[in-house]
């Protein structure tokens, strides 16, 4: 910039000074015969005159030369300049309109970050209003059906006792079906809430001792039913990081099915492990030697309400491994089966990926050596 | 004093029933006070309303309170009782459907001395009812009066 406007004022200075000259050669020309030695230089300066008076000889020539390299100088100057000012504009509109640009895209950026904020919370109170909503309903289930049903049962029952003489054996088998059919609904609600509950609530996660829960469960399985003799294996050191009472409601359904679905065996024999990892984590399972179920079925096996059995058969309700699986999904994990009709059962889950932080599991190793279901 | 009576607030007509019957049925000859809603409970305990000519100084053995009641609910009372000298160490028991982990919580933090679910199956309910009272009136020692 400076150098471009040093180099036109050089320019400009030649092209007066050299006019000046002129002028003087051609009054000195007018004024006599001889050549001149003296010249008058009347620069014209800006739009100010100035007026020398120069002796010539070789000094005029010097002089002009001078100017005439300077004038060149300045021109290549000029040149070089104006051209690197107009690269170092282009670059700078091309900056500019990249600022521009990202500048809008940031903008673009946050404001579509705001929506999706917005969008969250919404979903998020409409989810809360949901839960609450769900909440209510659910103990109004509770409270509300079962009050109805408390009736129906109690006064069947009453009736079976008072007034027992004065029915035949058709109105005795009618009222028993009715106490039966109650009993059932009865079971249904405490399911249905109880697969409502899984998902309600948030997860606590800790270390749980399967082994532990295990037996616990089977106590229980074997208090309820102190006939049934069946073989009950648990593998040592099982550990998973979960929700202790969610956890304890998953086993009681697998452990509480193999028990019920293996009662028809002379020699039923229930298990419970870990089959080394999958995705890297934990494979647990419950397997038992009882009825089975053909794999064509499978696929219904954990929607509500979906049994591959015979209320005659085998009591239930067909909501067990519904809520199951609610558990192990809400963990991170998953849960599938194996089995075949008549050839006993096992099913599989895992924990999801936070089951086993600190290696709270057995190694894999430990896992397959001796614990792995047979066949498995 | 304390009166060998059984206070039993309860709203729904057919659980009464089904209530007395199983108390009958476990041999507890008892007084039963049926009250039906929180409101009355509350006028019962403490001398006002209907029950202004009470002796608030006679006492019940023992207080079967349902939690979804009428007017006042039976939280509400039970956190009332609690929180009168007269009355802050009855033994009241909550006899309710609901078995929801929090309605549990809440009545144990608010004092109560025993949570039962009512089972649908009346075989269970007129057990639980007949050990209740073997365990309440006979083998319970319950609070000295304080004259
Ligand atoms: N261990 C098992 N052996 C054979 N079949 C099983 C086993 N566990 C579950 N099933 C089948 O899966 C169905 C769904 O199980 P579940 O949801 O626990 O309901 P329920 O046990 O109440 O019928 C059962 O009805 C049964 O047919
Ligand atoms: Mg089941």
């Amino acid at each position: 910039m400076d150098r471009s406007r040093g180099a036109l004022v050089a320019g400009a200075l030649f092209c007066t000074a050299a006019s000046g000259y002129l002028v003087g050669v051609h009054q000195a020309g007018g004024g006599g015969g001889t050549p001149p030695r003296t010249y008058l230089l009347n620069l014209n300066l800006f739009g100010r005159s100035l007026h020398l008076t120069l002796t010539v000889g070789t000094m005029g020539v010097a002089v002009i030369l001078m100017l005439t390299v300077l004038l060149a100088v300045a021109v290549i100057l000029t040149m070089v300049a104006s051209h690197r000012k107009r690269q170092a504009e282009a670059a700078n509109r091309e900056l500019e309109t990249e600022i521009v640009e990202r500048r809008r895209a940031q903008e673009a950026v946050s404001r579509l970050n705001a929506e999706l904020e917005r969008r969250v919370a919404e979903r998020t109170l409409e989810l809360q209003a949901a839960n609450a909503e769900l909440e209510a309903f659910c103990s109004s289930v509770a409270h509300d059906l079962r009050a109805p049903l408390r009736g129906i049962e109690g006064f069947s029952a009453a009736l079976f006792e008072d007034c027992r003489g004065r029915l035949d054996q058709h109105g005795l088998d009618y009222l028993e079906r009715i106490r039966k059919a109650t009993a059932r609904m009865g079971q249904l609600i405490d399911d249905l809430l109880a697969l409502s509950r899984v998902s309600r609530g948030e997860l606590r996660r800790q270390k749980v001792d399967l082994t532990a829960l295990g037996w616990e469960v089977v106590a229980d399985l074997r208090r309820a039913d102190p006939e049934r003799r069946a073989e009950v294996i648990i593998a040592d050191g099982l550990s998973a990081s979960g929700d202790l009472q969610l956890l304890h409601a998953a086993l009681e359904n697998l452990l509480g099915n193999a028990w019920k679905y293996s009662s028809k065996q002379p020699q039923a024999r229930i298990e419970m492990g870990c089959r080394g990892e999958q995705h890297g984590q934990t494979v647990y399972f419950v397997k038992d030697n009882g009825a089975g179920f053909e794999m064509k079925y499978a696929g219904k096996l954990f929607k509500p309400f979906q049994r591959l059995h015979s209320v005659s058969e085998f009591p239930g309700a067909g909501v067990g491994l519904a809520t199951v699986q609610r558990i192990v999904r809400r963990h991170g994990g998953d849960i599938w089966a194996e089995s075949g009709a008549g050839q006993g059962a096992t099913f599989y889950f895992t924990l999801g990926p936070a089951a086993d932080p600190d290696r709270l599991s057995p190694a894999p190793e430990e896992c397959s050596a001796g614990n792995s279901p047979a066949g498995g | 004093m304390r009166e060998r009576t059984i206070v039993l607030v309860e709203d729904n007509p057919d659980d009464v029933d089904l209530t007395l019957r199983a108390f009958r049925a476990g041999n507890i000859a008892n007084q039963i006070v049926v009250i039906r809603d929180g409101a009355e409970a509350l006028d019962y305990f403490f001398g006002t309303g209907a029950y202004a000519a009470r002796d608030v100084a006679i006492l019940p053995t023992l207080v079967l309170l349902d939690l979804n009641l009428p007017k006042i609910d039976g939280l509400e009372v039970l956190k009332t009782l609690r929180a009168d000298p007269r009355t802050k160490r009855l033994p009241v028991i909550i006899l309710t459907t609901s078995q929801e982990q929090d309605e549990v919580f809440r009545a144990y933090d608010n004092g109560c001395n025993s949570y039962l679910r009512k089972p649908v199956e009346s075989g269970q309910f007129r057990d639980a009812v007949k050990q209740l009272g073997l365990y309440w009136l006979i083998w319970n020692v319950p609070p000295p009066e304080s004259q």
